[in-house]
């Protein structure tokens, strides 16, 4: 968001990778070691080491105006973990192991009500910094040249866009299962269908609310016209849909410089 | 007073230099140059160093380009809510930003673009101007107006540093220094130094 990139996202800059990763993790050990860990256990475990792990690459990226790279990089990483949840998958099927549906693709049937009061605790905590920060959000939409003439904390801003994209990917990854593009798709929604260009209130605040109900809504769908007596993954659809999204932007911008050109 | 020492011989690799000059308060001084002689790299490293210290505003050469689909008076709007507001509205009407309120962002001209850019940065109470080129695509009647507000600067206590190509337009009471490189030569003022 910060980069005003439109294809940085958390799905594409890897965060939702790693928060896939971690879940993998857990899991593994909870095999392992015949223990059962709480999906709310491991979110409060894993979440330093995430945010860690995740502070490190991004000041691999301080300085830096483009991000194409980054993107690969995230792109890179996402492919990794995707093959590594496949060998897992693998792994279940050939020790005939019971497979956790709950991990796969976001089934909301699964959810239970300590759920809700998580995310809505993490809701509530960015509201808070977005109120807190709204002069910067303001500022920060006019552009780096003027909000750095302005006063703009931008070292401040930046830590709370860092924090509320990974708390956020984090907490939904590990306690609704690996929605790969999920990240991916709702940003380039609330970009390009109904704010202005470069509206970050827009994006953040209303965008969020719509996207939200619109994920809720094929949940709904899903959870309510099962086919053959099995969920579809909601997950799978917003996979489906992000990479058809991404390779719709960029076509887009293709055509666009071809016009250009011409 | 701030004295600017670069000794630093990775910038300006082509030239390979150690910089010392004043910026002296209630002062304005025109840096001028050739292309690629490093008169922006050194204007940001300037800002770099007295922003940690004093309240610096840096007018950068590349246009705004973030807002294409807003109403210029939108921009004034926003940055009203921030505090300035009777210097910003100075500014902006002195540099006849008022009239064109209405108009679309990305209808802007060049110049217009950048009177946009001068406005919103000179609105600003500072005690350093860093200005890179801010003359450029500007009609004389804004370059007139925009040597107004910098002498406003000037008297106000301020010092303002502006970098141009030459000094065609040199606003009244500007010094001029001249910086040349010539095969790891760069020539400031009258000395030549490594």
């Amino acid at each position: 968001m910060g980069t005003r990139n439109i294809l940085a996202s958390p799905s594409t800059l890897g965060f939702d990778g790693l928060a896939i990763l971690w879940v993998l993790v857990v899991h593994s050990l909870t095999l392992y070691l015949d223990q059962e860990f709480s999906a709310l256990s491991f979110v409060f475990l894993g979440f330093p080491l995430f945010l860690g792990i995740g502070w490190y690459f991004s000041g691999m990226l301080k300085g830096k105006s483009k991000f194409e790279r980054p993107i690969l990089l995230g792109l890179t990483f996402n492919l990794l973990v995707g093959a590594i949840f496949s060998l897992w998958q693998f792994l279940f099927l050939a020790f005939n192991l019971p497979f956790p549906v709950e991990l796969w693709f976001g089934h909301f049937r699964f959810v239970q009500t300590s759920f809700l009061f998580v995310l809505f605790g993490v809701e509530l905590l960015i509201f808070c910094g977005y109120f807190f920060l709204q002069k910067d959000f303001l500022l920060y939409s006019l552009g780096s040249s003027i909000a750095q003439n302005w006063k703009h904390q931008e070292k401040r801003f930046f830590i709370f866009l860092f924090t509320a994209v990974a708390l956020g990917t984090f907490i939904v990854v590990s306690l609704f299962g690996a929605f790969s593009f999920l990240g991916l798709i709702f940003p380039i929604v609330a970009r390009k269908l109904w704010f202005k260009n470069k509206d970050l209130k827009g994006e953040l605040l209303w965008g969020s609310f719509l996207n939200g109900l619109i994920l809720m809504t094929v949940d709904f769908l899903c959870y309510f016209f099962p086919i053959h007596g099995a969920e579809i993954p909601v997950g799978l659809i917003v996979s489906s849909l992000g990479a058809l999204g991404l390779g719709a932007i960029l076509y887009k911008s293709f055509h666009r410089e071809t016009l250009a050109k011409i | 007073m701030y004295n600017f020492e670069l000794k630093d011989p990775s910038f300006l690799p082509h030239a390979g230099c150690e910089i010392e000059f004043s910026l002296k308060s209630s002062h304005g001084q025109l840096l001028v140059g050739e292309n690629g002689v490093g008169k922006t790299t050194l204007l940001h490293r300037i800002w770099k160093q007295l922003s940690t210290e004093s309240s610096v505003v840096l007018v950068e050469q590349r246009p705004l380009d973030y807002f294409y689909d807003r109403k210029v008076g939108e921009i004034k709007k926003i940055l009203l809510g921030m505090g300035q507001k009777n210097s910003l509205i100075d500014v902006w009407n002195t540099l006849g930003l008022h009239e064109k309120e209405d108009r679309f962002f990305s209808t802007l001209s060049g110049g217009e673009n950048q009177t946009v850019k001068l406005a919103t940065s000179l609105c600003l109470k500072a005690s350093y101007y860093l200005l890179d080129e801010p003359s450029q695509f500007l009609d004389q009647i804004r370059k007139k107006k925009l040597t107004e507000i910098l002498n406003q600067k000037i008297d106000e206590g301020s010092s303002v540093l502006i970098v141009e190509h030459n000094a065609q337009w040199l606003p009244q009471g500007f010094s001029v220094m001249e910086m040349i490189s010539t095969d790891g030569w760069v020539k400031k003022g009258k000395t030549w130094i490594t």
